[in-house]
């Protein structure tokens, strides 16, 4: 019998003129967290694809407790034990708990019996744990539950690896507090962890071993114990970094923006703040708390009910996103994929979108224009792609997300709401959007930050507000902005 | 051996990207070899007229398409304007029936535009409805007759032919064109694309969805309309259920061409393909003596073939 519960030996994987995984071997103790990190295209989604079985690797072996293991799709692997948590739950909204879980397994003979279903389903909550009404559908519930949803129907698999892909990655704080324990349990009843994340106090804090990935190879591996966040950012960058966050140097200006007494439905109640040139203001809060919505009804994708905004002290009406960008307002949204960009549309497509009108000449569109809008852009953002041409479906998270941003820039908006700027992009592309951000500001474009991720948004705002259930609890400046003073904001 | 590998693989790509084209290029070979009519220049001609009427409603289909919508009710509008457009030739004149016959093809158009943009009614259900209700008026207004019209200026107009090719052909060209230049050169034909390929990263990007979703549909009625008064040109006569199988037609030559009925892809350049394949391959049926029963059962069936592989494609991109 092996020590490990799993072992990829020499894994390599190519895909058509790119080495996705170049001889990489993994080795995983039974009951083991076991991180796994890298910059976006390093290669981690390739290798555990090759262990889920969505891919099957050119050359390499795989060993499930000690047995070569070959798999035939992401069904087999978690029959034979694997299951896999993606960023994108597999749940269906609008089924129950108990039916997500057993989703295309009822229990029963010929008909279901939901006695059994619903039982089960309650069990398998239970040894997490958790107490969740298993007949209500799993729409109702907030992110952080479906995701126990998920490890639940790992369970049900007798899952002996659970491999997570960003898993904390849409919950607040106070919710990974939560979801941690869960982890625990797992290890405590010898399940084994496969830990995907960019975020590295996590990793310190429950993981027991971390590998770092970069280019498709293994570049490090040891206990976590025996290893500190520079040394795994350096295995991770290849280089030396000097800082996670750039230093701000920009004063605050004039009033640009000032929101009084804003409201809108249920979600927002009575919010006051004004926004400086040249400022950084961050929104910090905990999922739900309204900040998204604050952004969609300041650039009028989900216009205000009540209360009045005011540009350069003047009143103006913002029914529409037409009517925000008019008023020179643009906003990156959180989900880029979704919501910010076009993917089957070129790079150049996506960056002119937002001002059409800039690259046409009457009525007809000058595509020599546009191509040098593109070119300036490419090469101002340094966006990595092989040409302005390429859709946006294989850019990398972070260059994805200047796309984004430069089809903002190009529309030379004044009024620059980021929500989630840095989501699921690395390190090094981070860096690169915190010094962008610095530029934008130096030039007097003035920016509203929201962000889950504390580090950041303490680090890159000139002042904060910090929000709850629709509601501004505080502003913060200076020497105020820290996590404690943040998180006794937010706790009721 | 190693050097002439690459263009091979040029020649593949080549072939799977333009299968539409070199099949059709196939078939034409095949049917000029295997059946003497089919090469003739009557039978040439007869192809390029019967196939414009219907290619002048598929390019504005192609945009409803692209914007990631569809529509039902164009064959009924279609019909509605034979009718409309022989009455008002009998009435106040071509040039006026003319007017009146575009202007009412353009309202109806709108009118599903406006449901389905701005009320976001589900666009299957609008144009079901528009479809029989507008078919249903043209009945009531005929009493279900065809209505024959004399107007010389018609009949002089329908008579006009270089080398054997009627105006029509003449004014789809004109169609495509300008559907084209209006898809890759404007900022609302960018719009359209941008609609179509991500509805909220449209709006989200400041574009008035809402009114690209309309236009579309206004677009389709007058092309529609214009379509309707060309047959009208043609056989002199306007009736209720002439063009019962446009919506669906175009809606094939759109998808057979390129176009994905997901939207935010293809172009009229790839429709007049399809439209061409199909009046090929059922002109092909015709001459090679299949009924007209048998051809309605085949057209369902290019029809749930072409969506079929549509779905296959898609599935393969999203992989």
């Amino acid at each position: 019998m092996s020590e490990y519960v799993l072992e990829m030996k020499e894994i390599t994987k190519i895909f058509p003129g790119v080495i996705a995984l170049d001889n990489v071997s993994l080795q995983v103790t039974k009951g083991a967290i076991h991180a796994l990190i890298g910059e976006n295209g390093a290669g981690k989604s390739t290798l555990m694809k090759v262990l889920n079985g969505v891919y099957t690797a050119t050359s390499g072996e795989l060993f499930l407790e000690g047995q070569p293991l070959i798999l035939h799709g992401v069904r087999d692997a978690q029959e034979k034990g694997i299951s896999t948590i993606f960023q994108e739950f597999n749940l269906i909204n609008t089924l129950s708990v108990a039916e997500n879980i057993f989703l295309g397994r009822y229990q029963g003979k010929k008909t279901i019996d939901w006695k059994k279903t619903n039982k089960d389903a309650h069990n398998l909550l239970s040894s997490l744990g958790l107490d969740f009404d298993v007949t209500k559908p799993v729409g109702r519930f907030s992110t952080a539950e479906r995701q126990l949803v998920e490890i639940a129907k790992a369970l049900s698999y007798q899952a002996k690896i659970i491999v997570m892909d960003e898993p904390t990655s849409s919950l607040t704080k106070k919710e990974i507090e939560l979801f941690f324990p869960i982890i625990q349990k797992l290890k405590d009843e010898g399940i084994t962890v496969i830990y995907i994340s960019h975020k590295l106090d996590e990793i310190f804090q429950i993981c027991d071993v971390v590998s770092v990935m970069r280019d498709g190879k293994l570049v490090g591996e040891s206990p976590v114990s025996e290893i500190n966040r520079e040394q795994v950012i350096e295995l991770m960058v290849g280089r030396t970094m000097e800082a996670e966050f750039p230093p701000r140097t920009v004063t605050p200006g004039e009033k640009v923006l000032e929101v009084k007494h804003l409201s809108r439905g249920t979600t927002l109640s009575d919010i006051s703040f004004d926004l400086h040139k040249g400022e950084i203001l961050g929104i910090a809060g905990l999922v739900g708390a309204g900040r998204t919505e604050l952004a969609e009804a300041i650039f009028g994708a989900d216009p205000l009910d009540k209360g009045s905004i005011e540009i350069y002290g003047k009143p103006v009406s913002i029914r529409s996103t037409k009517e925000g960008k008019r008023n020179s307002i643009g906003m990156v949204t959180e989900d880029r994929k979704a919501t910010g960009l076009v993917l089957d549309m070129s790079v150049t497509k996506n960056i002119t979108i937002t001002k059409l009108d800039a690259v046409k000449k009457g009525v007809v569109l000058r595509k020599q224009k546009e191509a040098a809008v593109a070119d300036e852009y490419v090469e101002k953002l340094n966006i990595k792609t092989p040409s302005i041409n390429q859709t946006l479906y294989n850019l990398s998270g972070g260059n994805q997300q200047k796309v984004v941003l430069s089809k903002w820039l190009f529309s030379n908006v004044e009024i620059l709401i980021l929500d989630e700027p840095t989501r699921g992009i690395d390190v090094g592309a981070k860096y690169e959007i915190y010094s962008l951000m610095n530029t934008l500001t130096e030039q007097g474009k003035s920016i509203i930050m929201i962000s889950s991720e504390l580090p950041e948004v303490l680090s890159m705002s000139d002042r904060l507000l910090v929000m709850h259930k629709g509601e501004i609890k505080g502003e913060l400046r200076d020497g105020q902005m820290t996590a404690d003073n943040v998180m006794q904001l937010v706790i009721e | 051996m190693i050097k002439s590998l690459p263009n091979k693989k040029k020649i593949v790509t080549f072939i799977i990207e333009n299968a539409v084209s070199v099949f059709l290029v196939g078939f034409i070979i095949f049917m000029a070899f295997t059946k003497r009519s089919f090469s003739t220049w009557d039978n040439i001609v007869n192809i390029i007229n019967e196939s414009s009427i219907y290619g002048i409603a598929a390019c504005a289909m192609t945009v409803v398409i692209i914007s990631g919508e569809f529509d039902l009710a164009a064959s009924s509008i279609f019909g509605w304007s034979t009718v409309l457009f022989t009455l008002c030739c009998n009435s106040i004149g071509i040039g006026g029936a003319f007017i009146v016959t575009l202007a009412c093809g353009t309202l109806f158009g709108a009118f599903n535009g406006y449901l389905v943009a701005k009320i976001k009614m589900p666009a299957f259900v609008v144009t079901l409805g528009t479809m029989i209700a507008i078919k249903g008026l043209a009945y009531v207004v005929t009493k279900a007759q065809p209505i024959n019209t004399d107007n010389k200026i018609l009949w002089a107009i329908g008579k006009f032919q270089i080398a054997g090719i009627s105006i029509i052909p003449f004014v789809y060209l004109g169609m495509i064109i300008l559907f084209i230049w209006f898809l890759r050169y404007t900022k609302f034909g960018r719009d359209i694309y941008a609609t179509g390929g991500n509805y909220e990263v449209a709006r989200l990007s400041g574009i008035n969805v809402v009114f690209s979703k309309f236009i579309v549909f206004t677009m389709l009625g007058a092309a529609a309309a214009l379509a309707g008064m060309m047959y009208g040109v043609r056989i002199k006569a306007g009736w209720a259920p002439y063009g019962q199988d446009l919506s669906l037609y175009c809606i094939t030559a759109t998808i057979i061409g390129g176009t994905s009925l997901l939207g935010g892809n293809g172009g009229v350049h790839k429709t007049v393909i399809g439209v061409l394949l199909l009046a090929v391959l059922f002109n092909a049926l015709t001459l090679l003596g299949v009924g007209g029963s048998m051809q309605k059962f085949i057209r369902g069936l290019v029809l749930i073939t072409v969506i079929m592989l549509d779905a296959v494609v898609a599935k393969r991109q999203r992989e």
